[in-house]
């Protein structure tokens, strides 16, 4: 029996809350039961239909795009794209629709389908009523729609099994009569098959904000809204209904493969050619780079890469990319390019990166490949407090009709999930909040029947059965866009005929409905325009470097091209992991790994970059790769061919690019086969379908006379590296901020320490680590001080000339800016004599003069902080007429100093760090009657040894590749110690594990050289002793 | 039934009231139902003498903590310590204050009676603290923070406070907070302060505060009165063995309860009578009101309907009546109360509907309530109160109310089970004649009670017309409705 059925109407869950399936699953099913084709028509939204696109192909199964429409007088409709001009009208409409509403919304007047969608198909459905008052709208909407849409319109009959389907049958079929248009079956799709009712009815209880049992008929009275059985739909529709879906399948030809992206033409002035234009960028930066000429090769190397760009048609993507990168250097914005293009020669000229291809000749291998045909990827890091400016750039220069962000799809996780399904399966709220604290972060994308358990509920339990169950379902599903971190679409024409574009959450921002892995697989191309902490941080200490007076040495001014390279005194600091505070290598595995690894100059940086990832470390490449290091390993290669892919990292594959290549040169994989087997390595952890690549490398490798095991190993590698291998290619950017920051950490520390504490929140470590870590270096720091500090941190010079670090204002909690900055103002103009000065000129409220008496920022005006507090709280609450706080003049009553344990514990509650002593100092008495070592005397023992120490929480790490292990950082007044808990610790004291602010722990002591760590046995939360130490002197005795 | 005894009228009228038995064991007599003045203030002299107590692990459910209510287990307490002094007041959420001055002739000493109240705690197994202080809030915070003090003389109260954390205050979080930062952590270091730059920062409550703790204010205190229920009990002199004359019997007391209720401004839905007998265990009858009343005919109504089917299993020595929770009169039944008509309305219907329990028992008589629901079974609901206002249904979801198809008729009767109909009896081999359908309804999963069916209308040979449905699953068929 040939296929004589079309489903034309079919939601998928990219209609947030309504369809309860996949597009994936939707068109599989559409594909078993036999369908001609499939439209998946998503409410007002195509953010589904690349994915269903993907799908199709895999399954040969003709995709209809379409989307379903609804005015704001109730005409509803599906259209379908018949053409690349219709899908254009339908995509634009949708835009127009999205824009004139808020996220997540849309706003369709009924005056906008006219004229609006040439070249689309549309089946009107008409609305359930019955009656005269019925008749005569359906009359009226029909009649609308037919004088607009002959010959392309069809009334949409859906039969539900609704109890009255002859009779509603029987009333369109006249309808249509009277109208003369057409009747076509269409199934009011919302799930791929009938299982998913449940969850379907969940997905409208949630929509409604309800619990399920209130949510009475606006739930479905029963699933037929799946895809149906054919010969059963033949039971409901008279054969021409049946037939006509067909007729209109047939013209849906359109197909997403025939989106072209085409790059926008401004960046190119008249009369140029985008060759021309990039050659002459070229060779101007060329010229600036190497003012005494070029080095031998490279112009080999410029000719050979502009060559290849032209050959793609690719210079309009880096002319793009320049001309954003040019816009960020005109406001002193630091940025860097990274990615498989951002090295060449020719972005080198185009100071897209400042990474010098003649200290990194190694990397040029995987340029942009021929073969592959894929985007050039360049991904630019900008200061991240400062990307929104180049955003904005971006929005100003093509418009928001041609630029957009690209979207990131946020997914149901386990959290989400029994949240909303628990509310709607008629949970209290505080069983729901109880059941979702239970999932940490840690937990993954499960939802662990145990953490249930611990949660106080019986996971057996029939209700939580049912609750487990829908929530695990509903797990990956769609809930609603966001915007990606800073993938750009530019078009040349109109975006909004490529891809709908909403609004996004952020005022001033707007979204395309398809996330970058959508992108990726219609081969369009995109610009990252990210925000880089780091890259602030940088900015900051050269401006307040070169602000102070230049580095010793007088070297002029410092800035990324101008830090002196490969300077051994920075790698030696870099060998001894002193490292808080630098780019990448601050967290503690790669703490770890560095005196193991001993980097020596540039390119070991960006081995240790890539190497201390989850991929490398799970493909167990990090032992033989130190083993050969170190020389304890013969460095051998299996052929001359792995020699050449390997040999900068003795024979053992580290990066993404390296495992690709060896499965060209010993596999015999075409370049397109390597980048698939790429895109397969970074999914199959979610979908699997590995095993094709499996045989055709073992195979392959066998072919060409490699060893089975030697074969098994790297396709363990590769399953290893799965998404977390690390493309060589950012590394070697991002070993050039490595080496930036720890030039600075070395040689500036005041510096360093002021910027990144000016450009919290970022990296690692918070303030007080940072500050307690620059003092350790012979930073002299200088406290908060209403007469001295500015906001930021800022360097003063020291009697002998060197900086000084003050703390900046903006350390002070609950200290508004615009108080500071009325403080700053006014102490500009003169110092302030006392606090009612203070209060008066700067216009304090009490709320901001409470937060700087609280960081003992008055010391000068009031004396000890005790003091301070008594005569701010004293000033009267500003009154809404008048100008500012008032400070009543009244003496100050005798009050006690603070002692030195309640100086400690107002420090940190007013600025987060104390320069008095640490408090675990202050303990100490009271631990080492525990048995508790400082973590200094802990270097002093045998690995092995049975050991108790404790300190302070400042980290708690769970890698997922790391096996469940989770690693802590403490903290106490001699130093820091590191805890490897393993996965059934953790279990057992969870409790201890996650909320101890001040940890003890027992454990064995296991030290390899440089490294230390106590591998946690027994955890105890001794966090009271610091509420005693808050209170000490509050003891009642 | 028991012959009628002859029961003097005078009899009855004679019975005086008894005082009813305190919830707990009390050592002095209180008069739960007696009208306490609520709201007395206990009139403060120059020295009076304060015990506090407090639970620390008295659980204090979140609602009633929320609600400012004192939690019921501290209801409880108060009544133990009503037997040591009439004047108890409860402070929320977990401590209670007595004024122990008056009681002091009673007991050889002040340590002595201090002795004996945390005794009787300790006979219940309670962890306490206590303490005794010639001011409120002396005696609260010391017993607050754990110090057993005595303290006799108000002079003393500055120096014996001094040492006490200013958390015993139980200030606010941010009155605390701030205290902390200027590094005051005792009261004493609290009292040193100027009181101008105190009542500035703290505020004047927390001055205040401090001078009653120190004995320079008094604070007066409300006691506590118990839950109020009316409740009588009347013993006969004669036993009575007939209902008629049990009616008349209660009427007395059935007056008094409605005076009672007026006195309130209050009206009760339930009302219990128990009835004693020689031996055997009592017989209880229980009355249910369709609205809330306090109107004396309205109860005798009630009452005497529902007697009238009561089986004496013996005669009738005592009665004690006690009224279900005192619910505030709305205003129409005040109306009602005053003007004492028996108009049409809703009222009518709803006396109606009460005689009707009262005769054919309390669940024989409900309220119908529809609800948006696809399973028809699940579509009414039986309820108590009667909707005897049309619109006076709100729905809570207009989405969820609004049918949004065109469904197929529903039957009037809806059976309770539907029928399984016997294989022979197939819908086919009945040659009923199909109407409409199918409707499927696949609904329900969520509460354990799904369904997946498909209905039919049919018309039956005999020209009635039935609601009947294919379960999905089984494909047996059964009946469910019968239209009308």
């Amino acid at each position: 029996m040939s296929t004589v059925y079309a489903e034309l109407h079919a939601l998928s869950n990219f209609s947030f809350l309504r369809g309860a399936s996949q597009p994936e699953e939707l068109i599989a099913q559409a594909k078993w039961l036999g369908y001609r084709a499939l439209a998946l028509t998503d409410e007002c939204s195509l953010a589904g239909v690349v994915r269903a696109h993907v799908a199709a192909k895999e399954h040969e199964l003709p995709l209809i795009i379409g989307a379903e429409l609804c005015t704001t007088d109730d005409l509803k409709c599906v259209a379908l794209a018949t053409s690349r001009t219709g899908y254009g009208a339908l995509s634009r409409l949708i835009s127009r629709a999205r824009r004139a509403s808020d996220k997540g919304s849309y706003r369709l007047e009924r005056a906008h389908l006219e004229h609006a969608l040439d070249d689309c198909l549309l089946i009107w459905l008409p609305d359930a009523g019955r009656g005269r008052g019925a008749a005569v709208r359906h009359l009226e909407q029909g009649a609308w729609l037919r004088d607009r849409y002959a010959g392309r319109l069809w009334l949409g009959v859906e039969l539900l099994t609704g109890g009255r389907d002859a009779r509603r049958l029987a009333l369109l079929a006249e309808l249509a009569g009277t109208l003369g248009i057409p009747c076509v079956a269409a199934g009011d799709v919302h799930m791929h098959r009938r299982g998913r009712r449940a969850l379907q009815d969940v997905m409208t209880a949630i929509r409604l904000n309800v619990p399920l049992e209130s949510a009475g008929f606006a739930l479905f009275p029963n699933g037929e809204r799946s895809l149906r059985p054919v010969d059963r739909l033949r039971e409901l529709y008279p054969e021409p209904l049946i037939a006509a879906t067909l007729e209109i399948a047939e013209r849906c030809a359109f197909k997403l493969d025939e989106l072209r992206y085409e790059y926008p033409e401004e960046i190119v002035p008249a009369p140029a050619t985008p060759t021309s234009h990039l050659r002459a960028l070229t060779e101007r930066g060329a010229a600036k780079r190497w003012p005494g000429g070029m080095p031998p090769g490279v112009r080999d190397g410029i000719e050979h890469e502009l060559g290849l760009i032209a050959e793609l048609a690719y210079e309009p993507f880096f002319l793009t990319v320049h001309d954003v990168v040019q816009f960020a250097r005109s406001q002193g914005i630091l940025c860097q390019g990274r990615g498989s293009a951002a090295n060449s020669t020719v972005c080198y000229c185009l100071e897209i990166t400042e990474v010098d291809p003649s200290r990194m000749s190694m990397l040029f291998e995987r340029f942009i490949s021929k073969e592959r045909n894929e985007p050039p990827d360049i991904d630019v890091d900008f200061e991240h407090e400062r990307r929104e400016e180049v955003i904005q750039y971006i929005y100003r220069k093509y418009g928001r009709e041609r630029a957009a962000l690209a979207a990131t799809v946020i997914c149901y996780r386990p959290r989400s999930a029994l949240r909303d399904v628990g509310k709607a399966l008629g949970f209290e709220l505080d069983e729901v909040d109880r059941l979702a604290k239970g999932i940490q972060w840690w937990d993954g994308q499960r939802i662990d029947p145990a953490r249930i358990r611990d949660a106080g509920f019986d996971p057996e339990d029939p209700r939580l059965e049912r609750l487990i169950g829908l929530a695990t379902e509903i797990l990956g599903f769609p809930r609603h866009l966001s915007q990606h971190v800073g993938g750009f679409v530019i078009a040349r024409g109109r975006l909004d005929e490529l891809v709908p574009i909403e609004n996004a959450a952020m005022p001033d921002r707007t979204v395309i409905e398809w996330d970058k892995d959508d992108l990726d697989a219609l081969g369009l191309l995109k610009v990252d325009v990210l925000g880089l902490g780091m890259l602030s941080a940088i900015r900051r200490a050269f401006d307040l470097v070169n602000a102070f007076g230049g580095p010793p040495g007088a070297r002029g001014e410092l800035a990324l091209a101008t830090v002196p390279a490969e300077d051994p005194d920075v790698y030696a600091m870099i060998c001894r992991a002193d490292t808080m505070g630098v780019f990448q290598i601050e967290s503690r595995a790669q703490m770890a790994m560095l005196p193991r690894l001993r980097p020596q100059n540039y390119y070991d940086l960006v081995i240790e970059v890539a190497i201390v990832r989850p991929g490398p470390i799970q493909g167990e490449m990090v032992h033989p790769y130190l083993r050969r290091r170190s020389g304890e390993e013969a460095v051998t290669y299996p052929s001359e061919a792995v020699e050449s892919v390997l040999k900068r990292t003795l024979g053992v594959p580290i990066f993404q690019e390296q495992v690709m290549q060896l499965a060209i040169v010993a596999a015999g994989f075409t370049p397109g086969e390597a980048d698939r087997l790429r895109r397969a390595m970074a999914a199959w952890k979610r979908k699997g379908g590995l095993g094709s690549f499996e045989r055709r490398l073992t195979e392959g490798m066998r072919a060409r006379g490699y060893a089975e095991s030697f074969a098994q190993q790297i396709f363990n590698q590769i399953l290893g590296f799965g998404e977390y291998g690390f493309p060589e290619s950012h590394a070697a950017s991002f070993a050039l901020l490595v080496y930036t920051s720890a030039w600075l950490k070395y040689h500036e520390p005041a510096a360093f320490c002021a910027a990144l504490i000016n450009s919290q929140p970022m990296g690692f470590y918070a303030p007080a680590q940072l500050v307690r870590d620059a003092r350790a270096h012979g930073v002299e720091v200088r406290p908060v001080a209403i007469g001295a500090s500015d906001w930021d941190c800022t360097l003063e010079r020291q009697d002998d000339g060197k900086p000084a670090l003050r703390l900046g204002l903006r350390l002070v909690r609950r200290l508004s800016r615009a108080g500071a900055d009325r403080a700053l103002a006014a102490r500009a103009l003169r110092a302030f004599e006392g606090l009612a000065d203070l209060a008066e000129r700067a216009a304090l409220d009490r709320g901001d003069l409470e937060a700087l008496a609280a960081a003992d920022a008055l010391a000068e005006l009031s004396g000890h902080r005790h003091r301070a507090v008594w005569q701010v709280s004293g000033v009267e609450r500003r009154l809404p007429l008048l100008p500012a706080a008032t400070a009543v003049p009244e003496g100050i009553p005798l009050l006690r100093a603070p002692k030195e344990g309640q100086d400690i514990v107002a420090d940190y509650a007013g600025i987060g760090l104390s320069l008095r002593r640490h408090p675990l100092a202050l303990l100490r008495a009271r631990l080492a009657r525990r048995g508790v070592l400082p973590t200094r005397d802990l270097w002093a023992l045998a690995t092995g040894k049975l050991v108790r120490t404790a300190g302070l929480v400042i980290t708690r790490q769970r890698p997922g590749s790391a096996g469940g292990v989770t690693f802590v950082t403490m903290e106490d007044e001699t130093g820091y110690v590191n805890l490897i808990v393993w996965e059934r610790v953790a279990a057992e004291q969870r409790a201890a594990l996650l909320e101890s602010r001040l940890l003890e722990v027992s454990g064995k002591l296991q030290r390899e050289g440089e490294v230390l760590h106590v591998i946690a046995h027994t955890l105890t939360d001794l966090s009271i002793l610091l509420g005693e130490l808050t209170v000490e002197s509050r003891n009642f005795h | 039934m028991f012959a009628v005894a002859e029961v003097p009228p005078a009899l009855a009228a004679a019975a005086a009231p008894t005082p009813a038995a305190a919830p707990v064991p009390a050592a002095a007599p209180v008069p739960a139902a007696a009208p306490v003045p609520a709201a007395a203030p206990v009139p403060t002299r120059r020295t009076r003498l304060w015990y506090a107590v407090v639970f620390p692990h008295l659980l204090v459910p979140p609602s009633t903590a929320a609600a400012g209510a004192p939690p019921p287990g501290l209801e409880v307490l108060c009544l133990h310590a009503q037997s040591f002094t009439s004047c108890v007041s409860i402070e929320p959420p977990n401590a209670l204050l007595l004024e122990v001055k008056g009681s002091l002739r009673l007991f050889e000493s002040l340590e002595h009676l201090h002795g004996l109240l945390d005794a009787r705690w300790q006979s219940l197994g309670i962890t306490t603290h206590s303490a005794i202080a010639p001011s409120t809030l002396a005696a609260l915070w010391c017993a607050r923070v754990g110090f057993s003090a005595c303290i006799h003389e108000p002079t003393l109260l500055a120096s014996r406070l001094a040492s006490l954390p200013v958390a015993c205050t139980v200030w606010d979080a941010e009155r605390l907070r701030s205290l902390r930062s200027m590094g005051i952590t005792r009261l004493g270091e609290l009292l040193r302060l100027p009181r101008a730059g105190l009542a500035r920062r703290l505020g004047v409550a927390a001055v205040r505060d401090l001078d009653i703790a120190t004995g320079r204010e008094a604070e007066p205190r409300r006691a506590f009165v118990a839950r109020q229920r009316f409740r009588e009990r009347m013993d006969f002199e004669a036993e009575i063995e007939n209902v008629a004359y049990l009616e008349r019997a209660c009427e007395p007391v059935l007056g008094r309860c409605a005076r009672f209720l007026r006195e309130r401004q209050a009206g009760v839905q339930a009302l219990q009578l128990r009835l004693r007998h020689r031996d055997g265990p009592a017989t209880l009858v229980r009355l249910g009101l369709a609205g809330i009343t306090g109107e004396q005919r309205r109860l005798a109504d009630v009452l005497g309907e529902r007697l009238a089917r009561v089986e004496l299993p013996a005669p009738v020595r005592a009665l004690e009546l006690v009224s279900g929770r005192l619910q505030p009169l709305s205003a129409a039944s005040l109306d009602v109360f005053g003007a004492c008509g028996r108009g049409a309305g809703p009222d009518t219907a709803q006396r109606l509907v009460e005689r009707l329990r009262a005769r054919l028992g309390e669940s024989a008589v409900y309220g119908v309530a529809a609800i948006p629901d696809h399973r028809p079974e699940a579509a009414w609901r039986r309820v108590q109160e009667l909707l005897l206002d049309p619109d006076g249904a709100p729905l809570a979801n207009a989405a969820a109310a609004a049918v949004p198809w065109d469904p197929m008729p529903r039957p009037l009767w809806l059976f309770d089970m539907p029928v399984l109909l016997a294989d022979a009896k197939s819908p086919q081999r009945q040659g009923w004649v199909l109407e409409h359908g199918p409707e499927r309804i696949e609904s329900g999963w969520w509460d354990g009670k799904g369904v997946a069916r498909d209905y039919y209308c049919v018309r039956e040979g005999h020209g009635g017309k039935l609601w009947i449905f294919q379960e999905r699953r089984t494909k047996s068929w059964y009946l469910h409705g019968v239209f009308a």
